[in-house]
């Protein structure tokens, strides 16, 4: 045992090989040991086992003191499957848990098994030496022996706090790392997609109906071709708000039109973005560029409601003739709630809703609040 | 209540009592001027039909005057109180207490009561005769008369309104024979 030393925060270039859990650790052919159970953790440079009792008492095999290893499997007296491993004797200053043993073997007990993959990555780990080439050495040389105390109280805590910030920023750092080759890939993908809708253009002839249709849908599921950016526009927001306009416009005529002549904003901002695919759109400008539809000469306008909901509607249903039209259905069905009228015009209950207000506050009709929930009939009371 | 003189049951309700949106005060306010204006002549042509003098809020709450059962639709508490606030503002309701739980109904104001009281007294020869209030309000010579079982408070206030013409002089008010002597 006094080849293992106290966990102390690892060296430079550690990084986790293997995990096996259920593991003990015994002398020689020691039955008995303090080390009954564990998780056992292999990396380039060591074995650190943490006692699943006290994850806090950890110890330190380092790779440098293996001679050699074998591997046994779990046999019907055995504990479970076990790799023996031959050391060499511990440098001056190792501080363990052990000063002295007349025993040159450890045995590391797998009772839930996983041997196997630990063994085959032990001895690759051992084979490589890299321990040898790391600059800030092991924790069993020399110039570290002095500082190479358990980690406790306050400043073990401090060092693994260090440790997991550490380990956050780099895979924070991964991760933009991986968003931006996506953007990167993205960006190939729309252009690609242009290119085909162009060949597509240009061999109408040459390509088949079938050809021509699967391409289409491939292109549709790719959104919007060639999204408006603010990167285009340095300096002019309100040429690229304008752009932003013809867009929106673009994209969300038809929809609009067949489905009641408006649409909220958080389902334009939806809408539109899902369209453009990885090129998002912050809220805001999707409200500023709603706001630029008036001045493109765009069929659709953005229009707020008394109670402050923004919708995107056809310039051509004004406020007359959407009342008109709600005035009518009411009248038709003799009372009605915004979930019906939503059902009949394909549109959202808060739409639905909004209408019959504007339709009330016109004075064309009238409300009835119970326990039914709110509905509304035509305006008896102004005959 | 006072007790009413023909069945509630013979009363002709108005059309706004069947429409269901009568019972919610509407948000428009040119829906709501208008439907205020058909509370008010329901409430004030509802008392006149019962002889009703005044009424107690939770009383008239809970009355069929503001609940439909066919309809299974109420005015709420606050509807009431809206429609109150706008008989108060036509004077057509006066509340009887600081706490506001009660109020007189003027189906006549009290100057038309008056007046009618006035008229009574010079043709039946009853001037600078000294009479009795219960004479006037529960007398023979009222029964036919509109202002029989005319509530005390609101004969007091009439009489108030000839005494402020000198036509009538108020006697023992507040003592055992309170009395009114016609000018």
């Amino acid at each position: 045992m006094n080849r293992l030393s106290w966990y102390t925060p690892g060296e430079s270039t550690e990084e986790l090989l293997c995990q096996a859990g259920h593991v003990g650790i015994y002398e020689g052919d020691l039955k008995q040991t303090n080390f009954e159970q564990g998780t056992a953790s292999l990396t380039m440079q060591r074995i650190i086992w943490a006692d699943s009792s006290d994850p806090d008492r950890r110890l330190v095999l380092h790779h440098s003191l293996v001679i050699s290893m074998e591997k046994h499997h779990k046999s019907m007296f055995s504990k479970g499957g076990k790799i023996v491993v031959k050391l060499e004797k511990p440098k001056a200053g190792n501080i363990g848990p052990v000063n002295s043993s007349h025993y040159e073997t450890l045995r590391l007990v797998f009772r839930h098994g996983g041997e196997d993959d630990f063994f085959k990555k032990y001895e690759d780990a051992v084979r490589r030496k890299t321990w040898q080439r790391s600059s800030s050495g092991s924790s069993s040389s020399g110039s570290r022996a002095s500082s190479n105390l358990r980690s406790v109280g306050i400043s073990g805590i401090e060092r693994r706090l260090a440790e997991n910030h550490q380990k956050t920023h780099e895979t924070i750092t991964q991760a933009f790392d991986d968003m931006s080759k996506l953007m990167e890939t993205a960006r190939e993908m729309v252009a690609l997609s242009k290119s085909i809708s162009e060949k597509v253009r240009s061999r109408k002839g040459e390509i088949s109906e079938d050809e021509t249709i699967a391409f289409k849908s491939y292109l549709l599921s790719l959104g919007v071709s060639d999204p408006v950016t603010k990167s285009t526009f340095v300096g002019s927001d309100s040429e690229y708000f304008q752009k932003l306009a013809k867009e929106i416009s673009d994209v969300l005529y038809e929809h609009i039109k067949e489905n009641g002549g408006m649409c909220a904003l958080p389902e334009v901002y939806c809408r539109i973005n899902r369209a453009r695919g990885m090129e998002l759109l912050s809220p805001e400008d999707v409200m500023n560029a709603c706001g630029a539809l008036s001045r493109i000469n765009s069929p659709l306008e953005l229009h707020r409601f008394p109670s402050g909901v923004l919708v995107v509607q056809l310039k051509s249903a004004s406020m007359d003739s959407t009342v008109g039209q709600t005035l009518e259905f009411v009248s038709k069905l003799e009372r009605a709630s915004a979930n019906e009228l939503a059902e009949s015009l394909g549109i959202t209950v808060i739409l639905a809703r909004e209408r019959l207000l504007a339709a009330e506050e016109s004075g064309l009709i009238c409300r009835d609040d119970s326990i039914e929930g709110l509905l509304f009939y035509p305006n008896r009371f102004m005959e | 209540m006072a007790a009413a003189t023909t069945t509630a049951s013979a009363f002709k309700w108005p059309w706004q009592y069947d429409f269901p949106p009568f019972f919610t005060i509407q948000k428009s306010l040119n829906t709501k001027d208008k439907q205020l204006e058909a509370w008010a002549r329901l409430v004030i042509d509802y008392a006149q039909h019962n002889k009703i003098y005044s009424l107690d809020i939770a009383e008239a709450t809970t009355s069929e005057l503001f609940n439909n059962q066919k309809l299974n639709r109420r005015l709420s508490t606050d509807g009431v109180n809206t429609v109150l606030q706008y008989l108060e503002q036509k004077k057509l309701i006066e509340f009887t207490d600081n706490g506001r739980t009660r109020f007189h109904i003027f189906w006549r104001r009290p100057d038309v009561w008056a007046n009618m009281i006035y008229q009574w007294a010079v043709e039946n020869a009853f001037i600078n005769t000294p009479l009795t209030l219960y004479e006037i309000t529960h007398g023979d010579d009222t029964t036919n008369e509109s202002f029989h079982n005319l509530e005390r408070e609101i004969l007091m206030k009439a009489l108030t309104c000839l005494e402020e013409q000198r036509r009538a002089q108020l006697m023992n008010i507040g003592g055992d024979n309170e009395g009114v002597k016609f000018i």
